[in-house]
């Protein structure tokens, strides 16, 4: 087990690093330049680029930034905030995504299990029905929409919740924002519970745990989620990572100073090297969560911890 | 095998791609070189309609000079009210010249690309499509390209377009700010490479000259033959803004050619104002957005500034000396005036030297500021020095009529030399790395989210600021979107709103709703001649 | 008397059921899969009520944006922003240009023209956008659908058969794929493509089937190890007869399920597409333009958004209906009880 999670990381280490190379091409062939503007001159876009170290070859440039960033540099941005550190600008507002982005995760997560487990267990009931509408309805309508609706009704009209995000009150003001992201991921993980589970269910094992006289919630809890929860968990892998890189829309709406919306600006601006830091946050996010997900895997299903320790 | 035909799938659809890409570019190319063609343009677009539809305050564009920008030196009417309309709205005159065009290009129907950005605010989206629908109605073949702004300036750059809605803003209340843009040889602003020796010439004589009446009637008759004769280009409206502003405050001076002054609120004690920008850069020499110069004029100063009207009047400056053939000014600077830190501590007095400095900062190579043409090419000045410690002297080319209104522009206020060179790169990236010597005193900037002004108990102009009641605090919350924005609003927390054109419709009776107008003029850029290069 | 002879009577064995009951063996005339699927599926109403309200948009989508005078991209200046109203209905008091207390239609002396589901800030007719918005939008979620099972699929099904060194290599590029955000690539395609559904499928193409590839893997790895694979092996059955005839028919629910989750995803990022520049190229709408368009006016003139909302969600419902059904029925456990 040992070495194949050691394996595992290495690996992911040299993917990291092969997303880095393709993120730094891609920036390259990015159309237009963060120089553009109208009132610039070519002399000065040309001085903008020789300052910046642009007019360098490719390859110069992607090894420079390897360096650097091993030290803990990410460039300076050169549109967004003209000369700030990236890496300063980037750890301020990951922060406030990943709180966002975990609690919608955790209200995702508890709900839609809860109602995927429901309506496997009373399975074509209207119950049943009710959870699948519910879970139809959470991904057919836009998130900014429910984001809008809820800061309308439970913000404004009700005054329960402050409308906008707030550094004074920041945990009671991140409520509206992770209940509106949670909704399409709550409605993901219900209907794949649900579906996964009716199909543990009707298996022969747990046929024969039926048989054997094991307690109802005793058996639904050992045996079918234990056996449901392989699968959910490679969908939740990267929810999970879309979750904590934040959303562009809710954090507009709500005035979230987040990472999802300076990733959109940073594209906007062909501001290189913030694009670079978000994209990779993202990247280091997601290989990361894979590579945990692997490895629950192995140590959430029998058949393949076995397997694997065989190796 | 799926998987191979999937490959295969993949290919083919690659090669769909590319070849589909190929078709769109083999576009007719000199059909703007055709008069009727630009004509029939100029006379298809309903602007009143146009402008009305977008709801936002946006009004039908007259010309290429927007209202309210600058006003004849000698009778003060505004150069759009001087000048009356130069485009007009007429299908049938519009049909004929399309006709022509065809018979003359030998085509069936004309096809145009239209180019716009998509992330220049809702107007710009809105306006495209309803060109689109107008050329349409008269006959062309309209496809519209969307574009980051950033590509959409590249494309043009290159020549790589057939029209493009784009747009300026002024620098200063002149119409120069905008005849500059299509002299032929202005490569970075004029992208079609309008070319007409008669404009050339006007331009550059109305510039050249010493009497502010011809200069301003040359003016006038560029414009003529720009937008009138030519149909160089097609201004379609000029922006609005409309937004709330809460009744029980007062004293936001909006300029459509300068920079707003929020430097007088009254009404309130702490005020929060909602911005849909965030401050790019503190240093207001490098900056270029007017966020970041609303942000300046309020913890700088300059020699002057404007009051609600656009006049300028003494800041900094305590008193102006002006040479009789008006080429030489003489500044005192005001003993009071300090350099403040982020907890108002004085750092030091502003000196002559401290304008001196700022100035050749601002046109260093090293800096290369976007507005380091603002000393050469606005105030016109040739040369400036401290005289000594508290006398600031600017020599001119030649008379300046906006010299002392531009010196309120934040390209033109002074730095502190030394706290630049002790700060280093760290300059200008947090409050407290800049020092203030206006008003008021940058407190916090959390970047995305806010920044916080408080009022400056030591600037010279405080015992006044009591009197009148100034806001002691004034809080920009960085909001794009405006329905929460209003929703926020209606629920006391901030105090003035920016409306969307879907929003007018609805909240237009409220009271303290304003309609105010920019100085942004959007218009259609013809490739005229920007193809062989 | 006792049972010496070990030999067997034929009254040793007596039914247990109650007197007089008869059981009959019945035989059954061999079906083919296709039947067995398309017979259970026949007995799910809910899939059959899907089946119907899809074929009723289809209709409408293809027959709505000719059934009245306007056209998809006709601007009426004055007349923006109309609330709905309908010859016939408006003398019941709903649909009847009413807003806030006051005849729209009046007030922008527009008093004979009915926009059936109003107009929006440009004074385009909604009905005929919707319908037509609702074509583009169905031929985005059939490709997506598609892409997700031909590329998602058989990439998944692959890698987690073969395992090993082929498992890693192709889930090492997936990552890849997908470690870089979406947006990076599509902001990319927005240069070299031009606007324009076939722009649309390229990027669902290159983005969209790996969640699909990462679920049918996991259902691969749960399946391959259970015995009907194993006796299929012992059989010797080669390996693409194993993936596609003994585990492909049993993930297979899943695979749907998941696909049609897959189809409101593919409709909002078309929404985001064209705001790069990538979407169908404006005045053509999409539901999803329709609907980030919409958002605009939500709280102030709230049909212009709940319209194109209402017949997303009814499309969703009824495609998962419809999924449904089909899960249920291709599933061989199901077909066996």
């Amino acid at each position: 087990m040992k070495k194949y999670i050691l394996q595992r990381v290495l690996i992911s280490l040299a993917t990291l690093f092969v997303i880095l190379l393709v993120l730094f091409i891609l920036m390259d062939l990015m159309p237009g330049t963060p120089f553009n503007d109208e009132k610039l001159t070519q002399a000065q876009k040309d001085i903008l680029y020789a300052k910046y170290g642009l007019d360098k070859p490719l390859l110069t440039r992607f090894f420079l930034y390897c360096k650097n960033m091993l030290k803990g540099d990410l460039g300076v941005s050169y549109a967004i905030n003209k000369n700030f550190a990236v890496s300063g600008m980037v750890k301020d507002r990951l922060g406030i995504s990943i709180a966002v982005g975990g609690m919608a995760m955790l209200i995702g997560t508890v709900f839609g299990l809860l109602l995927g487990i429901l309506a496997a267990l009373k399975h074509n009931s209207w119950i049943d029905n009710l959870c699948s509408a519910i879970s139809v309805f959470g991904v057919s309508i836009p998130s900014y929409v429910c984001a809008l609706l809820l800061c309308y009704f439970v913000a404004y009209r009700l005054n329960w919740l402050p409308i906008l995000y707030n550094t004074d009150q920041p945990f009671i003001s991140l409520i509206l924002p992770a209940i509106a992201l949670s909704v399409s991921p709550t409605a993901n993980i219900a209907r794949f519970t649900r579906s996964e589970m009716i199909d543990v269910m009707n298996s022969d094992y747990i046929l024969l745990v039926e048989s054997k006289g094991v307690k109802d919630w005793k058996m639904i809890i050992g045996h079918v989620l234990r056996n449901t929860m392989i699968p959910v968990i490679t969908v939740m892998g990267p929810i999970l990572v879309n979750l904590l890189t934040g959303s562009s829309v809710i954090e507009k709406i709500f005035g979230i100073p987040g990472i999802g919306r300076l990733m959109i600006t940073a594209i906007q601006e062909n501001d290189y090297n913030v694009t670079i830091a978000c994209a990779f946050v993202y990247s280091l996010m997601y290989i990361i969560t894979m590579l945990f997900v692997d490895i629950l895997y192995g140590v959430i299903d029998p058949r393949i911890r076995i397997a694997k320790e065989g190796d | 095998m799926k998987k191979f035909i999937a490959i295969l799938l993949t290919l083919l659809m690659v090669v769909c791609c590319v070849s589909c890409g190929k078709k769109e570019e083999a576009e007719d190319v000199v059909i703007f070189q055709n008069e009727n063609v630009r004509k029939a343009m100029s006379y298809a677009i309903d602007r009143v309609s146009l402008a009305k539809s977008l709801n936002d305050g946006s009004v039908a564009a007259e010309g290429i000079i927007p209202f309210k920008l600058a006003s004849n030196p000698v009778t003060g009417q505004d150069f759009r009210d001087e000048q009356g309309s130069v485009v007009s709205y007429d299908l049938a005159k519009a049909k004929e010249f399309y006709e022509a065009a065809c018979k003359e290009l030998g085509k069936k129907q004309l096809s145009i690309n239209l180019l716009y950005g998509t992330n220049e605010g809702d107007s710009v989206i809105k306006a495209a499509e309803q060109i689109a629908y107008y050329l349409e109605e008269v006959g062309f073949e309209v496809n519209l390209v969307a574009k980051q702004k950033k590509e959409r300036l590249q494309l043009m750059d290159n020549g790589d377009y057939d029209v493009a809605l784009t747009r300026w803003g002024p620098d200063y209340g002149d119409p120069q700010t905008y005849m500059d843009l299509y002299l032929s040889y202005n490569f970075s602003n004029n992208s079609g490479r309008y070319n007409s020796a008669e404009y050339d010439k006007l331009v550059l004589d109305a510039e050249a000259s010493t009497d502010p009446s011809e200069r301003w009637a040359k003016f006038l008759d560029a414009e003529k033959v720009l937008v009138q004769k030519d149909f160089g280009i097609v201004p379609v409206f000029q922006a609005g803004g409309a937004m709330i502003i809460r009744p029980t405050i007062s004293g936001i001076h909006f300029h459509s050619a300068a920079v707003d002054n929020y430097r007088h609120i009254v009404g309130k004690d702490n005020v929060t104002l909602i911005t849909n920008t965030d401050i790019v850069y503190l240093d207001y020499q490098y900056a270029t957005d007017g966020t970041s110069f609303v942000a300046a004029t309020l913890f700088t100063s300059g020699l002057t500034e404007l009051d609600e009207d656009g006049n300028w009047m003494l800041d900094l400056a305590e008193s102006v000396d002006v040479s009789d053939d008006g080429t030489v000014y003489t500044f005192k600077i005001r003993d009071d005036a300090n350099w403040f830190n982020s907890n108002g501590e004085v750092v030091r007095t502003v000196t002559a030297q401290d304008f001196e400095d700022a100035w050749n900062r601002l046109i260093s190579e090293e800096l290369a500021s976007d507005y380091s043409w603002w000393i050469s090419d606005v105030l016109l000045a040739k040369e400036w020095k401290a005289v000594d410690e508290k006398t600031f002297q600017v020599t001119l080319e030649k008379p300046n009529g906006i010299f002392m209104q531009c010196l309120a522009f934040p390209s033109a206020f002074p730095i502190n030399k030394d706290f630049i060179d002790e700060q280093g790169d760290q300059y200008a990236t947090t409050a407290e790395s800049i020092l203030s010597c206006g008003p008021y005193i940058l407190k916090s900037w959390t970047p995305g989210y806010s920044y916080e002004m408080e009022r400056n108990a030591g600037y010279y102009f405080n015992s006044e600021y009591d009197a009148a009641g100034t806001a002691k605090k004034i809080v920009f919350r960085v909001l794009e979107d405006t329905q929460t924005a209003l929703m926020e609003y209606e629920s006391g927390n901030i105090d003035t709103v920016i409306l969307s054109g879907e929003q007018v419709t609805a909240n237009k009776d409220k009271e303290g709703f304003v309609n105010r107008l920019q100085g942004y003029l959007f218009y259609l850029s013809l490739n005229i001649n920007h193809y062989d290069e | 008397m006792p049972n010496t002879d070990h030999d067997f009577h034929h009254d040793d064995f007596e039914f247990a059921h109650e007197e007089g009951e008869k059981l009959i063996d019945r035989t059954y005339s061999a079906t083919s899969y296709a039947k067995d699927v398309w017979n259970n599926f026949k007995k799910n109403r809910g899939a059959l009520i899907g089946i119907v309200i899809i074929v009723f948009i289809v209709l409408m989508a293809i027959i709505g944006p000719s059934m009245n005078d306007f056209t998809y991209k006709q601007i009426h200046g004055g007349q923006e922003c109309l609330v709905p109203r309908v010859p016939g209905l408006e003398k019941l008091g709903i649909f009847d240009g009413y807003h806030n207390g006051k005849d729209q239609y009046a007030e922008q002396d527009a008093k004979d023209v009915y926009y059936w589901f109003g107009s929006d800030t440009q004074g385009r007719d909604i009905w005929t956008r919707v319908w037509s918005g609702t074509r583009v939008s169905l031929i985005i979620a059939l490709a997506a659908v598609v892409i997700d099972i031909v590329i998602g699929m058989v990439y998944g099904l692959v890698s987690g058969f073969f395992g090993g060194m082929v498992d890693s290599v192709m889930q090492r590029f997936a990552e890849i794929l997908n470690g870089i955000p979406t947006l990076v690539i599509v902001t990319l395609l927005g240069m070299v493509l031009p606007a324009g559904i076939v722009s649309i499928i390229f990027a669902l193409m290159l983005t969209g089937w790996i969640g699909m590839e990462r679920i049918a893997r996991a259902q691969v790895l749960k399946v391959k190890e259970q015995e009907f694979v194993l006796s299929s092996r012992t059989l010797g059955a080669g390996k693409f007869r194993i993936i596609f005839s003994e585990i492909l028919p049993n993930i297979m629910g899943q695979v749907i399920v998941t696909s049609m989750f897959s189809i409101p995803n593919a409709i909002f990022l078309e929404a985001y597409l064209s705001f790069l520049g990538l979407g169908v190229p404006a005045p053509m709408a999409s539901l999803g333009s329709l609907v980030s368009d919409g958002y605009k006016s939500m709280t102030t003139f709230p049909h212009i958004l709940l319209i194109p909302v209402i017949v997303m969600a009814v499309l969703m419902l009824c495609f998962n209906l419809f999924a449904d059904g089909l899960r249920d029925a291709f599933d061989p456990k199901m077909l066996n009880k």
